[in-house]
């Protein structure tokens, strides 16, 4: 377990090196776009409009660059698994896999956590800069308090449809995680298998077959996921919420087993020269 | 004595050729042992499967009566050419991977080889020549107290004075038990330290000779490996 441990912290690590120089970069960046899109002057109300604008762009960057990070994290995932160095570790390929999937699971978690915290800091700055953002926030306060006291099941309904909102998003998040390294054990074992054949040619045209039949099965989900309007608001029946869930828990499962099956007996290290 | 390394009719296919066919070895404790062969004879191959690197063999790898390939990477260290790591890292970052990832990894043991190969722990890999990293390699390998050490042409970018303190100095930095399966092309130069030598030829084990049977017939070890070629030849 310990080794467990110490490979998890080290790809975490691996994962995590360029995470400060992005949140860095989406700060900098809210701040200058902001900047030069907002006229700056000791004014309060022109202050009121720059930290609206800065809290509006900085939540828009936040969407792409989760997007971005998760593409980035998703190459480093299977550059761990393809390399020698790190297949190396005196642990299992079950274990080693797993601990590849957790570490880029919790290095999305970390990093949204951090985004997070930076808008937390600048709504937090834009409270105590604005008497009236302070006002409208303890007139909010005061009305939600007494909606939840005369509303309190609805509340929890609410809460409810959050919650599987949740879970199915990081069900999906680690299912494509999963789905990536299927495609590309796969694609690596086949080409093994078949005839040496130089160029990139017959590699990309395995890959693109391997797609399709993923395609075909992701398009299976997705038409079960539309047919209940997961997406359109939280206007959803319980027991179809939990169908889903169920349905991604046994994909994640299955395609998880498959994965270490294929790292165990047919996916090799290579060593890159 | 109980065998260290035991491989029995290994057959490794890829690519729909047959890369080593009914591969037979044993090798003992404390030995020193060439693995020879020409270009794309199965070399790396064979010591990449022993590694469990590469995978849809037939047959068995045994090392210290374990088949299990996590006990037998715990076991063995194997010259990797470190292209894990983006070639920015620092060699103290390096070696703080080795620290956590291997139990058995002795820091006093990489100061002493550090200094011995004169590598500053703050030299970032892209400013490493190919034969400074090669060094590195050869100090965080031995820098791990294993059972087997598979050295994988581990001079070839060295320069001919480094090469040869370090061939003299190999047998020094393992334990006595300890065994050494080194391939290398400079088969004159790494004679001195060998106890056997094993030939890969046409996908098998040509032969497995102890250097001193070799040495009997009045013969070097590269005279007797050229012979091998010349015989097969005629």
């Amino acid at each position: 377990m310990s080794i467990f441990k110490s490979l998890f912290s080290q790809q975490f690590k691996q994962k995590t090196k360029n995470l400060y120089l992005i949140l860095l970069i989406e700060f900098i960046g809210s701040i200058a776009i902001t900047f030069f899109s907002s006229r700056y002057s000791y004014n309060s109300s022109v202050l009121d409009t720059f930290m609206i604008k800065l809290l509006s762009i900085y939540s828009t960057i936040m969407i792409f660059s989760t997007f971005a990070f998760y593409i980035i994290i998703c190459f480093i995932n299977e550059k761990i698994n393809l390399s020698q160095t790190w297949r190396l570790t005196p642990i299992n390929d079950s274990l080693f896999y797993i601990s590849n999937i957790l570490s880029s699971f919790v290095t999305m978690v970390y990093f949204k956590l951090l985004e997070l915290l930076t808008l937390a800091i600048f709504s937090g700055l834009y409270y105590v800069i604005s008497p009236q953002v302070r006002t409208n926030v303890a007139i909010t306060l005061n009305e939600l308090n007494k909606y939840t006291n005369s509303h309190l099941s609805k509340l929890y309904n609410i809460f409810d449809e959050t919650l599987i909102f949740i879970t199915i998003m990081v069900l999906l998040a680690l299912l494509t995680y999963l789905i990536i390294s299927f495609l590309n054990f796969t694609s690596r074992a086949i080409m093994n298998f078949l005839p040496h054949v130089s160029g990139r040619g017959v590699s990309s045209i395995i890959r693109l077959v391997i797609i399709w039949l993923i395609a075909w099965l992701l398009v299976k989900i997705s038409n079960l996921i539309r047919m209940n309007n997961i997406f359109s608001g939280f206007m959803v029946n319980d027991k179809s919420s939990l169908l889903i869930i169920l349905v991604l828990l046994i994909l994640n499962l299955f395609f998880l087993i498959v994965n270490v099956f294929l790292m165990q007996h047919y996916f090799e290290a290579i060593e890159k020269k | 004595m109980d065998n260290l390394l035991e491989i029995k009719d290994l057959t490794y296919k890829k690519n729909q050729k047959i890369i080593l066919d009914k591969i037979n070895l044993e090798l003992q404790p404390g030995k020193i042992v060439a693995l020879l062969g020409e270009n794309g004879a199965g070399k790396t191959t064979l010591m990449r499967i022993i590694a469990g690197m590469a995978k849809n063999y037939q047959g068995s790898v045994t090392l210290l009566n374990e088949t299990k390939e996590a006990m037998r990477k715990a076991h063995l260290s194997f010259t990797d050419g470190l292209t894990g790591f983006g070639d920015s890292t620092k060699i103290q970052d390096i070696v703080h991977f080795y620290q956590v990832i291997y139990t058995d990894f002795d820091d006093e043991q990489f100061d002493q080889l550090r200094s011995f190969m004169k590598l500053d722990l703050n030299m970032r890999l892209s400013h490493l020549s190919k034969g400074m990293r090669e060094k590195l390699i050869i100090a965080l390998t031995f820098s791990r107290k294993a059972d087997l050490y598979l050295l994988d042409e581990p001079f070839s970018g060295i320069d001919a004075m480094a090469r040869k303190k370090i061939i003299n100095s190999i047998i020094l930095w393992k334990a006595d038990q300890a065994t050494i399966l080194i391939s290398d092309h400079f088969v004159n130069e790494i004679a001195t330290m060998l106890d056997e030598v094993v030939v890969i030829k046409d996908k098998t084990v040509l032969t497995h000779q102890s250097t001193e049977a070799i040495r009997t017939n009045n013969l070097s070890i590269e005279e007797y490996y050229e012979g091998l070629y010349l015989k097969e030849d005629e």
